[in-house]
């Protein structure tokens, strides 16, 4: 527990200091704001899965419908 | 053969594998984000402190050259570069300098306040601009003796660009990845769309119902990658224009189109006869087309727009894109436009199978 809380403050004090030089100390905007492109990256995986989810609730009808004839 | 039907599948996974990989991977090229002061007097020791962005000033600090250079073109009848070199250079780490200026007197221009561009130059990283963000004062006009004091007579070898990073530009920084993902996303949608077109037609001519059912899955998977390229925009204006949503042209006549196509999907809805419902949503597929072109391609060009290519420039000019990011760019087009394909192909095929088996119960 120790040296896990431990490796949390030296990831934390790794942050700081990474952010600490001229950069903004919101999250998005850290590091030349490349978790914008991250947020996106997410974004169209979201949407796709979406697609996919709601696809394979059709597909299981169909299944549904064939096992029953 | 699996592969002869796969093939094209196989390649939109490849394309969109090479545009996350070269997309997220390439680094961007160096860039000054901020310098101060930024109002400073003539015939003084200006001292400068500079920010840059993906620098590497200390791996050879004696190497890192800095220049003044004014924003405005040198008049016609001047003939020479206006630069005027750093006195000295102080690399205080990576990303930072402290550059001192002996300004002459006069300035190379008929104003008492002029803009300047700040240009660093470093072996590893290349030069990097910064344009017109410094304001130089002068007292007395002699613009004749400016021009001879700004007047360099070195003509300084800019180290080599990285000619396949991507360009740096304030505000944007890293954000600039994000073309190759929401700008496709609408490309690969308007595919789409025509595509649909293309089959609503098809079907006016000749009433099969299957042409029907391609177009109405590939207007869906449209309005997925247009509702996405709305939300990754939204995402990506937040840190960039600083809010989620503009009054900008562009996006509320994406906004417009998105709710065109909902009211295709009612009227679909509305309208109980097979027959008519397959005409008439058919009918209003290719004006909708029609419709949106204007709204998308043609208004925003004709106000302004934040967007890149209003005011009369195509979208994809030499001021917004650069050979590097066209590299990315394309692949990542035809990635998205074959990806958007094989989403509506499955669409289509699992309600081709609905439909069989609707018919199935009807006729038994």
């Amino acid at each position: 527990m120790g040296t896990f809380l431990l490796t949390g403050i030296r990831a934390m004090t790794w942050l700081m200091s990474a952010t600490s030089a001229n950069e903004p100390a919101d999250f998005m905007r850290q590091t030349g704001k490349i978790y914008v492109v991250y947020g996106v990256l997410s974004l169209i995986f979201i949407g796709i899965v979406t697609f996919l989810f709601l696809l394979e609730r059709r597909i299981s009808k169909l299944e549904k419908k064939t096992d029953h004839e | 053969m699996f592969l002869k039907k796969f093939w094209w599948k196989l390649l939109a996974a490849a394309l969109i594998l090479v545009v996350l990989n070269r997309g997220l991977l390439t680094p961007l090229k160096h860039g000054i984000v901020d310098l101060s002061p930024t109002r400073v007097q003539a015939g003084t020791t200006a001292g400068i402190e500079v920010i840059a962005y993906n620098s590497h000033y200390d791996r050879d600090p004696a190497a890192v050259r800095a220049y003044l250079r004014p924003h405005r073109p040198a008049s016609p009848h001047h003939e020479g570069e206006l630069l005027l070199a750093a006195s000295s250079v102080e690399v205080q780490s990576a990303n930072r300098l402290r550059l001192k200026f002996d300004l002459p007197a006069f300035l190379p221009d008929p104003q008492k306040l002029a803009a300047f561009s700040l240009i660093v130059d470093s072996p590893g990283d290349g030069p990097a601009v910064i344009p017109g963000k410094l304001i130089i004062g002068q007292d007395s006009i002699r613009e004749e003796d400016g021009v001879r004091a700004w007047t360099s007579r070195e003509h300084p070898e800019f180290s080599e660009r990285r000619k396949h990073w991507f360009p740096y530009r304030n505000i944007l920084v890293e954000t600039i990845r994000n073309t190759f993902f929401h700008v496709s996303l609408w490309f690969a949608m308007f595919l789409l769309l025509a595509l649909s077109v293309y089959y609503s037609v098809r079907y006016l001519r000749h009433p099969i119902a299957d042409y029907d059912l391609r177009a109405f899955a590939l207007v869906r998977t449209a309005m997925l990658f247009g509702l996405l390229g709305c939300l990754t925009g939204s995402l990506w204006a937040r840190y960039t224009w600083e809010t989620w949503w503009t009054t900008d042209i562009k996006l509320n006549m994406a906004a417009l189109t998105l709710l065109i196509y909902l009211a295709y999907w009612v009227l679909r809805l509305s309208i109980e006869d097979p027959d008519r419902r397959r005409r008439i949503s058919a009918a209003y597929n290719a004006f909708a087309l029609a419709a949106v072109i204007p709204l998308i391609f043609v208004l925003p060009r004709l106000t302004d727009s934040l967007h890149p290519g209003s005011g009369g420039n195509p979208a994809i000019g030499a001021d917004d894109m650069d050979n590097a990011l066209r590299m990315v760019f394309y692949p990542s087009v035809l990635g998205f436009m074959l990806l958007g394909l094989w989403l509506a192909s499955l669409l289509y095929r699992v309600e081709r199978l609905e439909a069989w088996h609707e018919d199935g119960e009807n006729i038994f």
